[in-house]
């Protein structure tokens, strides 16, 4: 993995250092911020490799937040955490980019597998750029190729 | 000797004239006799019926007032009870020798200081009284109003009740965040290479957030709850009850003053309900970060005569396109606020027949108004 960090964003100032604390616990860097708006001004001035998002977020909620990350930072991943485990959210925000969610309450445990999960996925294309993503996935075919012991 | 027979023969004839006279008028003596007997028979009759009719008009007048479903009570010059109807008996019992209506009432009702609105009888009945003047004295209408108060009470409970189911999707969020927090703190302790400090701040951690779900869950019932008794006091007394719970959070800098207008305005009320509502207007205030912070408590009577009381502060104040939501349950700007504080507030104060605004002629800071029946 390499050394982008998470951005959690989260309006419950109690949520947002449980999650920051249990990320650093497990030695993945993390900030966190407490608004969209926030988090927008935070990406812009770092390298991040996920978002961690709220749903219900007072002024911009996180639906509108991962509309304008893909419009920004197409390739950002933005994991959504919702307490309202409906399929139709869900539907609604994989639609609109997210490439996961994470129903609350979760424990330490499923935090920290989802990142380092969607983390390990982000590691890929730092080695060999590929916009398309037929080449996307072919790239990612030949690295797990290559890693393969040969016989 | 003829003579003599002439004038025999003379009286005699007058004698008979005379008998024919009297006869005559003896006639008409006895016809009218049995006119006068005939008319004495038909007014003897007439005055028979008119007494009967009168009598079963009273008895008729009598049994209805016996059977009205309100209780009357007829009162001397000096107040006593002079006729009750069973109604009045069966809510007040009989009344003691000489004894006073205002007397006869306090034996019965539940709170001798509750004498205005639905007064609690002992029995358990609400009744409601009306009284008029009468020349020598006053009639007194007792009217039972328990079931439209048992009602009242019900429909009050029930619109609470409905809120809160309304709040459920806002509750699961509100529940499930402090929750999420605790949960995430106590499932690290298992993480490998935790030592000793580790484990005690993630205990330490997950006890706060479980404390705060505590707090919250407490608020809620509150607010289901609504006020329960009441009881007259000073309002002076109410707001030196608040500042003396506010003195000690005061940061330096801030500065709690208490005016009075009305010093000897009384409202009824549950007092810790109240003062909790109150103190939680002025904290909210507090909040403000603001140097050289001003709240104000103000005590003063309506020009409607009800009583009032002004929580203003001179902070930031609330920004235009909020002010019709602060008293939404859940709605909060602070990210720890429950959002529950003023919706709260409001339901206290709704429940003692009060209403909170926020005064709209206030260009600087925030004020509430609350405002109440004056005990008279």
């Amino acid at each position: 993995m390499n050394a982008m960090k998470v951005l959690v964003v989260e309006d419950d100032a109690g949520l947002r250092d449980a999650l920051l604390d249990t990320l650093l616990a497990a030695d993945v860097p993390a900030e966190a911020v407490g608004d969209a708006g926030a988090a927008l001004l935070r990406l812009e001035a770092g390298a991040f490799g996920l978002v961690v998002s709220d749903v219900h977020m007072p002024r911009i909620d996180g639906i509108e937040l991962l509309t304008a990350i893909k419009r920004r930072w197409p390739d950002l991943p933005v994991v959504l955490m919702t307490a309202f485990a409906t399929v139709s959210k869900a539907v609604a925000a994989i639609r609109e980019g997210a490439i996961d969610y994470i129903v609350k309450p979760f424990d330490a445990q499923a935090l920290i597998s989802m990142v380092r999960h969607q983390m390990s996925i982000r590691a890929i294309p730092d080695e060999l750029v590929a916009e398309d993503p037929e080449s996307r996935r072919l790239v990612a075919l030949a690295a797990r190729i290559a890693t393969r012991p040969s016989c | 000797m003829n003579r003599s027979n002439h004038t025999t023969s003379a009286k005699h004839s007058q004698l008979k004239t005379a008998f024919a006279a009297f006869g005559s008028a003896s006639e008409k003596l006895s016809a009218r006799f049995e006119s006068l007997e005939a008319k004495v028979v038909w007014l003897t009759r007439e005055l028979l019926e008119a007494r009967a009719g009168r009598e079963s008009t009273e008895a008729r007048l009598a049994a209805i007032i016996d059977g009205l479903p309100a209780g009357v009570l007829l009162l001397d010059a000096g107040g006593c009870v002079v006729e009750m109807n069973s109604t009045a008996s069966d809510l007040l019992g009989q009344p003691r020798p000489q004894e006073r209506f205002e007397a006869m009432l306090g034996r019965n009702v539940a709170d001798p200081a509750r004498l205005i609105g639905a007064i609690e009888l002992k029995n358990g009945r609400f009744i409601t009284l009306s009284r008029r003047n009468l020349p020598g004295g006053e009639i007194v209408l007792l009217t039972d109003v328990s079931e439209a108060h048992l009602m009242q009470t019900y429909l009050e409970r029930q619109q609470r009740l409905s809120t809160l189911g309304e709040l459920a999707a806002g509750l699961a969020h509100q529940i499930r965040t402090p929750l999420a927090a605790a949960l995430l703190y106590a499932s690290q302790m298992t993480l490998p290479g935790r030592d000793e400090a580790d484990l005690k701040r993630c205990a330490g951690k997950t006890a706060d957030r479980l404390r705060e779900l505590d707090k919250l869950i407490t608020e809620m019932l509150a607010f289901a709850r609504g006020a329960a008794s009441v009881e007259p006091v000073s309002v002076n007394a109410l707001l030196e009850q608040v500042a003396q719970w506010l003195r000690p959070t005061l940061r330096a800098g801030t500065r709690l003053t208490i005016r009075t207008e009305a010093p000897d305005l009384r409202v009824s009320v549950n007092a810790p309900a109240f003062v909790s509502a109150v103190l939680n207007l002025a904290t909210n205030a507090m909040q403000a970060a603001h140097s050289n912070l001003e709240i104000e408590l103000l005590a003063r009577r309506s020009a409607g005569g009800r009583a009032e009381i002004v929580v203003s502060d001179n902070g930031p104040g609330i920004a235009e396109h909020l002010k019709a939501r602060v008293f939404e349950p859940f709605f909060t700007t602070r990210a720890r606020g429950t959002g529950l504080g003023l919706a709260i507030v409001k339901s206290i104060v709704e429940a003692h027949r009060g209403g909170i605004r926020l005064d709209p002629s206030r260009s600087q800071g925030a004020s509430f108004i609350i405002d109440l029946p004056a005990e008279t």
